[in-house]
């Protein structure tokens, strides 16, 4: 086996962990973002309280 | 010879062998702790614009609270209320009032007060709160306490850097030494004012018991033989006394809620006036100008009894325990001796026996001439519920209505409420409110139950009544609080259980728990003393409010645990106090060092044996069969509790009625592993999404919420529990619980691990300022009123140390033993009536042990009692386990219990399986823990919804939903172990590869 051919491997290796963190933390930020967008701004959402006696 | 190849390749596998071991572990702690760290490192996403809003609100609460709640002690020559334009400049005295108390705090302090956003700048101690209110004050005098010690505010720092030692030191420069009280210096100060203010404060932590040795700042760290740190030093003595040589208009301010030595204020003349404000929160003390200058009349008063020597009540002589040496070493004991005779109970009930006949005191009167105190007068300083005003009240007594099942009735009965109708007129020349109070004396018989010579049962504070102007108030009694428990039989009338003795009751309205009131009739004096006779002992076996079956269980063969509470070996029986014998007790020096038998070691921990003989048992501790059917789990019913980012109709209808059939439905939807996932770890519950339940965030309080965390934004920072339950007040009690929800609504907060209501059981326990009070009473008339008004704002809270845990000393493991009697009725007492009367959702247990058992062990208390007799349906979490074999969740689940704090099932050392292959009965108790939990979430939201569809209640608090942050960690640590694992498993591929051409 050549260097060359081990070098790829290698490359690829390397490439397939960095492409799967990469996929992983997308997908989770994007089921995320998902769920931040169905929910309303904090601010807007919350007539709070607030104890006038 | 191994070539360079081999090598090469058991290297990689042992790296990738130790990676994959690392991570193992390392996410098996992450993970196990992943509640913790989502709290942390990725809380709620809160908005700034609601956090100042109640931040504002808040803090204008704790301003009210101080005001309602600080006690004018003394007022001689009416030398208060000063005059703002006589007294616009005054001399503030004492170290203590450039390092003010705003609360408590210490290294594992729970109940700390700190800056709500982290700007130091904007607490408010006295010198701000007299400043804004437009007071002058000494600047020079300032100034020179400031060049004696730099101000140690604990509540401005770093919680990890708060030093136990350095809460409790005292600084006070001696008024001889010149260096600092420079002639010149006090010269100046006669001058600028003949007014001058002297602060006394004392500290608190949890962890730090308040009888530690006295601790002064110097070289060395000076003490004063045989005192403690609530007594008072010789150089604040010393500055006592020469204060009041020398002003005319002498205020005393005690900067603590705890009954710290103040018999410097009798026995050192020239003191004329003192208040106690306690700790005030970051903004309560703008109250205290506002009553300093009469703008508000005080109208606090003591929940705790003040003695001249606090080693007078006969607890303080057990309060050590005693050293017990057991098969797993030397553990600590405590017997509760003074059995129900504790606080006030102790004081009046002594003085009825003649106990303080012999007693002399040398004090000074208004007029600094030597008087000699005798008797009582010589013993108690200020009685409990003793609160002076600026103005005068009459009584009458207006009317009567006794009401049983909603039926009137002409006497008293076990099940009765009594209204009693008082007519409150100012007579005085200064507007104020007055506090009705009415206690009972119940009938004694000698060597029967025992029963104190008189009990607070009802009390009413009025609304603010200008000059000439007359209130009539409702004093409400419920008979329940009147019953003695009488676990012994000792009127021998073959019942044991709750009773109404026979004989005369008497309930009297007195200004404490001391002095009678004389009330006024058409300007006659009239005698306000309601008496009912009761001719027949009648039993009360069932709970009023839940119709339970009510029965010893902790007493002798009807001890349910199997250990009898007040002493678990047959050789050995504890003295307990009797008030037939309160002249014998004079010469107890303490409990003695003694040796475990079998029985005390067999109660010791949780173990496999014990838990399986449980888990297949056929009959439970109250002889009923365990549960036999088929448990559910993981089915789907398509409910959702929740969705849409809202409580579904199906959640509401769940949190109106725990026994709702459709729970059924809901609860076979739940999985094992939702159900492991919530009791493990708790620091909150997690989502359940087969139900649709959100995550709820769960933190510590009780004075402010997120108190324990370095970051901003917290909670308000509120007073301390006895200043709020010093307001007497239970309108504003409930109108803080919904402020203290509005806190934990714009935080992100659910839940609060508070509030406390164990008992002051002696002056010097230390966490007394984080409960209520001495008297049961008034500490779950509090609490109750605290929770509805949580519970209103869609929170819920876990009410703590459930039970007997009165001191900090030696609290992890302590064996506490008392009589059935005093277990019922001081200790368990707050937890019923903030359960029954407040609907209190969680519970949480102690670190100690009730009798021989861990208190989350006892299935007679948290079972038995909490949820059989008084129908409590809500979570029931440990406290911070963290003690090896010690606080079991395992133990806690099977006594009742549901969520273990910072501990999972198995981790005290045992090994069960939890899951479908459990027994039923363990099965029903794990779904059992998802029943209490969702609950817990459902009620605090259907009674909010109630709360905002009433018209009739105040201004209506909108529950905001909880934004949860990304968690970013978790992602982390998955992109963490595919890299490393990854990598290693690259490594080993790259090693076996053939190297040769091929």
């Amino acid at each position: 086996m050549t260097k060359k051919i081990r070098l790829i491997i290698l490359l690829s290796g390397i490439g397939a962990l960095l492409i799967a963190i990469a996929l992983y933390t997308g997908i989770n930020y994007g089921q995320y973002k998902a769920y931040r967008d169905g929910v309303e701004k904090p601010s807007s959402q919350s007539d709070i309280v607030l104890v006038d006696r | 010879m191994i070539g360079k190849k081999r090598i090469l390749r058991i290297i990689s596998l042992s790296a990738a062998a130790i990676i994959g071991t690392g991570l193992g572990v390392g996410d098996s702690i992450a993970l196990g702790n992943g509640n913790n760290l989502d709290q942390i490192l990725c809380p709620p996403i809160v908005d700034g614009e609601n956090v100042s809003r109640s931040s504002a609100k808040g803090q204008a609460m704790s301003q009210e609270l101080i005001e309602e709640g600080i006690v004018l002690l003394k007022n001689d020559n009416n030398v208060l209320p000063l005059d703002k334009d006589v007294s616009n400049k005054v001399n503030i005295f004492g170290w203590a009032s450039i390092d003010w108390a705003y609360g408590a705090n210490s290294t594992s302090c729970s109940g700390r007060v700190m800056a709500e956003n982290n700007k130091e700048s904007e607490l408010i101690d006295l010198y701000d709160a007299l400043s804004e209110y437009g007071i002058e004050y000494n600047t020079e005098l300032q100034a020179m306490y400031k060049r004696y010690a730099n101000p140690y505010v604990y509540a401005l720092k770093d919680p990890g850097a708060v030093s136990n030692d350095g809460v409790i030191t005292l600084h006070e420069p001696d008024i001889e030494n010149k260096t600092y009280y420079s002639d010149e210096l006090l010269a100046n100060a006669k001058k600028y004012s003949d007014t001058a203010i002297v602060v006394i404060t004392r500290n608190a932590g949890e962890d730090i018991p308040a009888d530690r040795a006295m601790r002064k700042a110097g070289a060395g760290y000076k003490s004063e033989s045989g005192k403690i740190y609530l007594d008072y030093s010789i150089e604040e003595a010393n500055l006592l006394r020469y204060v009041g040589d020398n002003y005319d208009n002498v205020v005393v301010i005690i900067n603590s809620p705890v009954a710290m030595d103040m018999s410097f204020l009798d026995t050192i003349p020239g003191l004329s006036a003192a208040i106690q404000v306690g700790f005030t929160g970051t903004h309560g003390a703008y109250g205290i100008p506002r009553i300093l200058y009469g703008e508000k009349s005080p109208s606090g008063h003591l929940v705790d009894t003040v003695a001249y020597d606090r080693n007078t009540t006969f607890a303080m002589k057990s309060k050590k325990g005693g050293s017990l040496s057991t098969n797993r070493g030397n553990k600590r004991y405590f017997e509760y001796l003074e059995n129900i005779y504790v606080g006030y109970r102790w004081y009046e009930t002594a003085d009825e026996e003649g106990y303080w006949d012999e007693y002399e005191l040398e004090t000074y009167d208004a007029n600094f001439r030597p008087v000699t105190k005798t008797g009582y007068d010589a013993v108690v300083q200020y009685p409990f519920g003793y609160g002076l005003s600026y103005t005068k009240f009459d009584w009458e007594l207006f009317g009567v209505e006794i009401l049983d099942k909603g039926e009137p009735v002409t006497n008293i009965t076990p099940t009765a409420d009594i209204t009693f109708k008082i007519k409150v007129t100012n007579t005085g020349h200064h507007a104020g409110k007055d506090v009705v109070e009415c206690y009972v004396t119940p009938p004694y018989h000698n060597h029967e139950i025992e029963k104190s010579a008189v009990s607070l049962v009802g009390y009413e504070k009025t609304i603010e009544l200008k000059p000439g102007e007359y209130q009539v108030v409702d004093v409400k009694v419920d008979m329940a609080d009147v019953l003695s428990y009488d676990c012994y039989d000792l009127n021998d009338n073959n019942h044991t259980g709750y009773e109404l003795d026979r004989g005369k009751y008497q309930f009297k309205f007195m200004t404490d728990s001391h002095n009678i009131k004389v009330g006024k009739k058409e300007n006659t004096l009239q005698n306000l003393i309601v008496s009912y006779d009761i001719n027949e002992t009648i039993n009360a076996d069932k709970d009023k409010y839940t119709g339970a079956i009510v029965e010893n269980m902790f007493t002798g063969e009807d001890a349910l645990d199997g250990y009898p509470i007040d002493s678990v070996e047959e050789s050995y029986a504890p003295d307990y106090l009797t008030r037939s014998g309160f002249k014998d007790v004079k010469d107890f020096t303490g409990l003695k060092s003694r040796t475990a038998s079998t029985q005390l070691n067999n109660a010791f921990y949780f173990t496999d044996a014990k838990g399986t003989a449980w888990d297949n048992a056929e009959y439970d501790i109250f002889g009923e069969p365990v549960f036999d059917e088929d448990v559910v789990w993981g089915k789907n019913n398509n409910l959702k509790i929740y969705a849409n980012n809202e409580v579904t109709e199906t959640g509401y209808q769940l949190g109106e009625d725990y026994d709702d059939p459709l729970w059924e439905d809901v609860l076979e939807q739940v999985t094992v592993q939702e159900t492991l996932n919530t009791i493990n770890k708790s620091y909150g519950t997690p989502a359940v999404p087969s139900v649709g339940k959100p995550a709820c965030s769960e933190v510590d309080g009780p004075a402010q919420i997120k108190c324990y965390y370095q970051q901003a934004p917290r909670g308000t920072g509120y007073p301390s529990a006895i200043n709020i339950a010093q307001t007497w007040n239970l309108d504003l009690i409930e109108a803080f619980g919904l402020s203290y929800a509005a806190d934990m609504n714009s935080v992100g907060i659910f839940g609060v691990w508070g509030w406390g209501c164990n008992i002051h059981r002696t002056p010097v326990g230390g966490r007394n300022w984080e409960y209520f009070s001495e008297d049961p009473f008034i500490s779950g008339m509090t609490l109750a009123a605290a929770v509805r008004g949580l519970n209103n704002g869609g929170r819920y809270d876990y009410i703590k140390h459930f039970c007997l845990n009165e001191t900090e000393e030696n609290k992890v493991e302590g064996f506490t033993f008392v009589t059935e009697q005093a277990y019922r009725e001081i200790y368990l007492k707050p937890f019923q009536i903030g359960i029954q009367k407040g609907g209190a959702l969680g519970v949480m247990t102690s670190f100690n042990r009730i009798g021989a058992l861990y208190s989350g062990g006892s299935e007679a208390s948290l079972t038995g009692v909490l949820r059989r007799e008084w129908g409590f349906k809500g979570s029931i979490i440990t406290d911070w386990a963290n003690n090896g074999p010690y606080m079991s969740i395992d133990h806690q689940l099977r006594a009742g219990g549901d969520l273990g704090m910072n501990t999972e099932l198995n981790d005290a050392g045992t090994h069960f399986t939890y899951g479908t292959g459990s027994t039923k009965r363990l099965q029903h108790q794990m779904k059992e823990v998802m029943h209490h939990v969702l609950y817990t979430y459902l009620r605090s939201q259907y009674l909010n919804k109630v709360y905002n569809e009433d018209p009739n209640t105040g201004t209506k608090f909108i529950t905001s939903q909880v934004i949860e942050s990304w968690k970013y960690w978790r992602v982390l640590l998955v992109d963490a172990n595919i890299a490393l694992l990854g990598g290693a498993l690259l490594f080993v591929v790259m090693t076996f590869l053939p190297k040769k051409e091929i």
